[in-house]
């Protein structure tokens, strides 16, 4: 796959740092657009393509965190959107969700990119919990980008927090989302684009990724030294985006990387996807291994895995997230069937020096288990009498049947269509002795 | 002694007392009592053991007593159990007749009585007893035996007693430890039965209530087939209870009251009648309960208990077709008035039972509080005498009576 398949394209001033990121760390050059609809961020952008969004809407203001008027000045600017998108077989769409351009444009983008033909992926960070507004936003948008796009990968800055502990500079920490984010979107990217010892086809991603209702979760470590296998393995299994190693646990598929340098064994490879399959024995694996000669001595291993999805309505709610949406898409169905291009060794220049690729699951939601009609019923009609847990626990009951018991107090309680009957009968009946 | 009878042994360890029934068989099938012993039972509750070390005290005292009585020595046993765990119900099972000039064989009834067997117990659940109740060719209910008759299919109606195998080998340690063998645990409802029914109650269907100090059990039997059977733990001591409770006084008092003044109707010659009782044992002074509120709490107990027999037995409904009526038995027959409120509930013509076909000491056989441990003793004998004809597996589950 050539690079000119491959497009990146940001949304607003978050998606603009996050992709920057991206960008240095790969080193080449990477077909990039900034699409933003403040002219001041793109002026300072650190990206050359710019595609101003909605001067017709916004009259240079921006959106002012309004998704309205984002949304609106996508629409507005959508033909410059289509000239970059022309042509591509994968489009990342890099933004921060929560703002006006970044909830408001990146639906709007997503679509426009998909409806040129190509696999949309959604790269994307939720805010912190304490930014309710934007939270507010940042669901909504991503309930549409999930329509939208192909599949989306969210990060919570929430969760990427609670890595952190409280002295750490805001600043810090946006920098380490953007970095996770950067590292995924380069993993994956490094997946398609670089040849392998044991080649991953685009089709592989594609398949994990798309129409399958399913859920996925990303996590991409590194490892050096003598037992770096085993080292990233166990990394993986602890790795708090697979959600300490459940995510692997309940997976359907799991999409294994490794990438190394020249000292990269098979044997290595080997043990490190035995140990993970340990782990998952009903998973079907899907395994990748690619040289890069600027990882000597280094062993990063990217790990997808996905499983079917939960009900979308919670799944979004912890952080990253990957989800597909069920809507076939056939306009690209015909991109995946060529492999990779690429064959065999190819020592490329790229100094990837980390792989990681790192969207969280969310909260992992076990398949629901297989239930008839009734059941069904019991299982709604229990959770719907069930008192909302924020509400504080109602008064706790006495217990009286303690003490009518009498002598049969220490035995087994005499059940009898839910009576005890051990209790008194004129107790249970209410006869009155006056 | 001669060979063909052997000492046949029940025990019984109920919750008030522990009984032990020693007799003999002669080859007509007739019973003859030679002793019985009994100790107050300590370790017990509502039929089921609670404290083993007592227990196995009491079970020795009233094994020694019945040894003496009968001069003999118990080296085995028929043992009875119940509790709540013991439940009995109907199951059906069917077998096609393979052979290909549809010739009904033994061995088909005996397939189809098994399958009948083949039922999804509780967990740690064990048959204590298969009883046929009729066996059906092609859907057509046969009289005696069907082999050697033609058909497609053999159903098989029987009634299953099953009960937790480890309460049972609880009770069955305890005998063991004693270094008496136990031949079988037998329910003690069935049991009773065999000792209270005459061959023609059993023709025309009884319904027989045995309500002890700790469970009641219930069995319906109609010709050699059980249609009903079950146990409720409920029994003398829940009286006692809600009587102790009821009027706030101790529960020796209260067993005492029930005992003197007790009834199981509320009578119009109770209302606002009183009575007068003391705490001998503690010297105190004489305390005044009102007899109404004592019948009052007593019958709503003892209503209950039949209410729950009745409702239990017309899930079958069958409890016109007992024709001999009702027999009570056990310590809670002794209650005045419990013949009025169970004529009112199943109206049917109530018996106080009384061991039958028995000969022995009759002071003993009038009192129906021996007629498990007898019935537990009666029922080994006729299992003995089955035992060595059996040709095939259906001797196991079927006749415990002939």
């Amino acid at each position: 796959m050539n690079d000119a398949s491959i497009r990146f394209l940001a949304v607003g001033h978050a998606g603009a740092q996050i992709l920057n990121g991206l960008r240095t760390r790969s080193g080449s050059a990477l077909e990039c657009a900034h699409a933003d609809t403040s002219p001041e961020s793109l002026r300072t952008s650190p990206i050359d393509r710019r595609i101003t969004l909605g001067l017709s809407v916004s009259h240079g203001l921006g959106a002012g965190g309004d998704p309205d008027i984002g949304r609106l000045s996508a629409e507005a600017d959508l033909s410059a959107i289509r000239e970059f998108t022309q042509g591509a077989r994968l489009v990342f769409v890099v933004a921060g969700l929560g703002g006006g351009t970044g909830s408001g444009a990146a639906p709007v983008i997503a679509r426009a990119a998909r409806e040129s033909g190509a696999l949309v992926l959604v790269i994307a960070t939720t805010p912190f919990d304490f930014e309710r507004r934007r939270v507010a936003y940042a669901q909504e948008s991503l309930e549409r980008l999930k329509v939208a796009a192909d599949a989306v990968l969210a990060i919570s800055n929430q969760r990427v927090r609670r890595m952190h502990d409280d002295r750490t500079h805001p600043h810090e920490l946006y920098q380490f989302a953007n970095e996770l984010l950067g590292q995924t979107l380069q993993g994956l990217w490094r997946l398609l684009d670089s040849p392998g010892l044991i080649p991953l086809e685009f089709a592989h991603i594609e398949r994990l990724l798309r129409g399958r209702h399913s859920e996925s979760a990303f996590a991409a470590v590194q490892a050096t030294g003598e037992n770096r296998a085993h080292a990233a393995a166990e990394q993986l299994l602890t790795h708090p985006f697979l959600d300490t190693g459940a995510a692997l646990a309940s997976a359907r598929q799991v999409l294994v990387s490794v990438a190394g340098g020249d000292d990269l064994q098979i044997g290595e490879v080997e043990r490190l996807v035995e140990t993970l399959q340990a782990r998952c024995p009903t998973a079907e694996f899907i395994v990748g291994a690619s040289i890069d000669r600027t990882l000597t001595g280094n062993l990063h291993v990217t790990a997808i895995t996905s499983r079917p999805s939960a009900p979308a309505a919670t799944a979004w709610v912890g952080s990253g997230f990957a989800r597909n949406e069920p809507e076939p898409t056939p306009a690209k169905e015909s991109a995946d069937a060529p492999p990779t291009a690429t064959d065999g060794f190819n020592g490329e220049d790229f100094s990837r020096e980390a792989e990681g690729r790192t969207v969280a699951d969310p909260r992992l939601i076990p398949p629901p288990p297989e239930l008839n009609i009734e059941q069904r019923q019991r299982i709604l009609s229990r959770q719907r009498n069930k008192p909302s847990r924020r509400r504080p626990d109602s008064q706790m009951l006495m217990n009286f049947d303690i003490a009518q018991r009498g002598r049969f107090d220490n035995t087994e309680r005499n059940r009898h269509k839910g009576v005890d009957l051990d209790v008194p009968t004129y107790l249970r009946l209410g006869i009155v002795l006056n | 002694m001669p060979k063909e009878s052997p000492i046949l042994v029940g025990l019984e360890i109920g919750t008030s007392k522990i009984c032990a029934a020693i007799g003999e068989e002669n080859e007509r099938g007739e019973f003859t009592l030679l002793g019985i012993g009994q100790a107050k039972s300590h370790g017990v509750r509502k039929g089921e053991i609670v404290d083993q070390a007592k227990a196995q005290e009491d079970v020795r005292a009233a094994l020694g007593n019945a040894e003496e009585q009968a001069q003999v020595m118990v080296r085995n046993l028929f043992l009875g159990v119940t509790g709540r765990h013991i439940e009995g119900f109907n199951n059906m099972g069917m077998h096609p007749v393979a052979s290909d000039d549809r010739l009904v064989t033994a061995q088909d009834v005996a397939d189809a009585a098994n399958n009948a067997k083949a039922i999804t117990l509780p967990a740690e659940h064990t048959i204590l007893h298969t009883i046929r109740q009729r066996i059906c060719l092609d859907g057509i209910e046969i009289a005696d035996n069907p082999v050697g008759m033609l058909g497609r299919k053999v159903e098989a109606h029987v009634h299953v007693i099953h009960g937790n195998s480890l309460r049972i080998q609880t009770s069955m340690r305890l005998v063991q430890a004693l270094s008496i063998e136990v031949n079988q645990p037998v329910f003690n409802g069935l049991a009773n039965a065999q000792a209270v029914l005459s061959p023609e109650d059993k023709e025309n269907g009884a319904l027989v209530i045995d309500i002890g100090g700790g469970a009641t059990e219930f069995v319906f039997q109609q010709g050699q087939a059980i249609r009903q059977s079950g146990v409720f733990a409920i029994g003398g001591d829940h009286v006692s209870n809600d009587i102790a409770l009821g009027l706030k006084i101790n529960i020796g008092l209260a067993e005492r009251l029930k005992i003197q003044h007790g009834a199981a109707v509320v009578g119009a010659d109770s209302r606002g009648r009183s009575v007068r009782l003391g705490d001998d044992d503690h010297g105190l002074s004489q305390r005044e309960f009102s007899l109404e509120h004592l019948h009052r709490i007593m019958s709503a107990r003892l209503q209950e208990l039949l209410e729950l027999i009745a409702e239990r037995c017309s899930e079958t409904c069958l409890l016109d077709e007992a024709r001999a009526g009702v027999f009570l038995s056990g310590g809670g027959s002794h209650i005045p008035g419990i013949d009025t409120l169970a004529q009112r509930i199943f109206r049917l013509p109530v018996t106080r039972a009384t061991c039958r076909n028995i000969t022995g000491n009759s002071a003993t056989l009038g009192h129906p509080e021996f007629a498990t441990a007898i019935g537990i003793a009666r029922y080994g004998g006729m299992r003995l005498r089955n035992r060595p004809r059996p040709r095939f597996s259906l001797r196991n589950v079927l006749p415990f009576l002939r």
